[in-house]
């Protein structure tokens, strides 16, 4: 081999990355990515200057935000319960749903064609957003806490079952045959080869679909649902800002314990589980 | 007990890996069956188990109750009898890794409990009672409450020991039990098949010949999907050169580490 001087990336595939080309590929890597925003704000017509020249207008009517009306708060404690309730029913009532259907979307359990017709399905509930669910049940049931506890409950499943699938499908092929090799039915098999090693993936991935549902009881509030979005999207449109404000550091505070709570109780749970 | 009569395999692509396998294990046997890598060793094993099936042949198996399996043609719940009593010992890595070692070594009985109490009760106090009789006969008592995920491949191998003896099996049935092991833990596992070859009767498929030639009572040569030998377990080289072909030399190398456990070289290394 020879010195650096003699670099002659043409010798192996490898090495093509390298060698005296890279810095010149790099800033044309770094001029394409200039160019491309460039032409995407012309395109949308953000323009710097404006966003620069305005910004000092933009804060000074936003100030409000920035002094929340804390006078508020104990009219919106009640609210507040109604978009725990919309992110905490539908996530026991997703996670029941979602383990049938993620076991009709596993390779190792049903046929191919179940597998990936399940897959499908599940791919397009994914594709169609909370929000588009929530509006399509508002015009079926109504405004309120109903439709927005079916959309969160829906968006729910479709999530879980794809990840609860991905968990089923990963467990040790092996294991299983060695099962079957003991004499037990498919179902044992089910039982005691899958269940116990998708189980810790069933927790904590419903742990965390409950904070993803206390956002979405949040959005889906403001068109319709109730609780604190309700009470955000009304203060806006009535241009009260403090109190919006009010309304969004409650949800700030009620998402953050969400979190520490799941944080707990993974803690909790999986204390002393040495293989996770 | 176990008789493999002129057993065939073709794949897909119309290569014959299986080209006429015959031989016989009896009760009280401990059967090792040695080959280079692609003899068919492991593909005759899953033949016996109804995991792969034969192009052609026939295989029959009898169990302690005189019942006679023509395994090559039992399918569902008639090929779930025969595999009870066919004690099958993984490498160990084939434990559910998320229950414990005791729970694992229930699951040998799961055959035996009925589907809905499998999912609604589980196992009973007399099942747990009688698994830890099993993880106490091979000296795993004390793990029983561990995670089996978190166990070394030793010990994960001994688990998978006490699963089969829980089962109660008429033969147990070894792919490849101490390929994954290091030389010393190897040793204590065949020192614990030798006396369950001699209750029931082992076949196994090993590596390591020197193993083979130390514990088994017969020796199967396997060589391009035929057994080219069968009869005494020898550690001779011009026989396993007949066996390995080329492959004995790399063989070599790794079985005289754990051959000469004894010799002073070695000794002087532990020290």
């Amino acid at each position: 081999m020879g010195s650096i001087a003699q670099f002659d990336s043409s010798q192996h595939e490898a090495l093509k990355p390298y060698g005296s080309n890279k810095k010149w590929r790099l800033l044309g890597r770094f001029l394409f990515v200039v160019v491309l925003v460039g032409l995407t704000s012309w395109q949308v017509e953000v323009d710097l200057v404006t966003l620069v020249r305005d910004l000092p207008e933009g804060l000074d009517r936003s100030k409000d935000f920035f002094n929340p009306l804390f006078s508020a708060i104990p009219e919106l404690i009640g609210p507040a319960f109604v978009l725990i309730l919309l992110a905490l029913i539908p996530t026991p009532i997703g996670v029941f749903l979602a383990i049938p259907v993620s076991f009709l979307a596993s390779s190792n359990i049903v046929p191919s064609w179940v597998r990936n017709t399940m897959r499908t399905l599940i791919t397009i509930q994914r594709g169609i957003p909370e929000i588009v669910v929530m509006v399509l049940m508002t015009a079926a049931f109504g405004l309120g806490a109903y439709p927005g506890i079916m959309a969160i409950t829906i968006g729910s499943i479709g999530m879980l079952a794809k990840l609860f699938a991905d968990a089923i499908e990963e467990v040790d092929e092996k294991a299983l045959e060695s099962l079957e090799c003991t004499g037990a039915t498919k179902w044992q098999v089910v039982r005691y080869g899958i269940i116990p090693e998708v189980i810790p993936t069933i927790i904590s991935t419903s742990i965390f679909r409950f904070e993803i549902n206390m956002r979405q009881a949040g959005l889906l509030g403001a068109v319709g649902a109730g609780g604190l979005g309700y009470e955000l999207s009304t203060s806006m449109l009535a241009l009260e800002y403090e109190r919006a404000a009010a309304v969004i550091l409650m949800l700030l505070l009620l998402i953050y314990a969400a979190e520490k709570l799941s944080d707990k109780l993974r803690s909790i749970i999986f204390k002393g589980d040495d293989l996770k | 007990m176990l008789e493999v009569n002129n057993l065939t395999k073709t794949v897909k692509n119309g290569k014959s890996i299986l080209n006429g396998i015959t031989f016989r294990v009896e009760a009280g046997e401990f059967v090792g069956v040695l080959g280079p890598s692609g003899a068919g060793k492991s593909l005759s094993i899953r033949c016996v188990l109804g995991l792969t099936k034969a192009s052609s042949g026939d295989i029959y198996f009898e169990d302690n109750k005189d019942r006679i399996y023509h395994l090559t043609q039992l399918s569902g719940k008639k090929l779930r009898y025969a595999r009870m009593k066919m004690g099958v010992i993984f490498q160990g890595s084939n434990l559910v890794r998320r229950l414990t070692v005791l729970e694992n070594v229930m699951l040998g009985r799961l055959a035996r409990i009925p589907a809905w109490r499998s999912w609604l009760y589980g196992f009973t106090d007399a099942e747990a009672r009688r698994a830890m009789k099993a993880l106490n006969q091979i000296g795993m008592g004390e793990y029983a409450g561990r995670l089996t995920g978190s166990l070394s491949g030793g010990e994960m191998q001994r688990v998978a020991i006490a699963r089969a003896i829980n089962q109660n099996p008429a033969l147990y049935i070894a792919d490849e039990p101490v390929s994954s092991l290091d030389p010393k833990n190897a040793r204590s596992i065949m020192r614990l098949l030798a006396p369950l070859a001699a209750e029931k009767g082992v076949l196994g498929v090993f590596h390591q010949p020197d193993l083979v030639a130390k514990y088994c009572t017969r020796m199967i040569g396997l060589r391009n999907g035929k057994v080219i030998y069968d009869g005494v377990p020898s550690s001779d080289s011009d026989l396993l050169r007949e066996i390995y072909g080329e492959e004995l030399d790399e063989l070599a190398d790794i079985s005289s580490l754990s051959l000469h456990e004894d010799d002073p070289l070695s000794q002087q290394i532990k020290a």
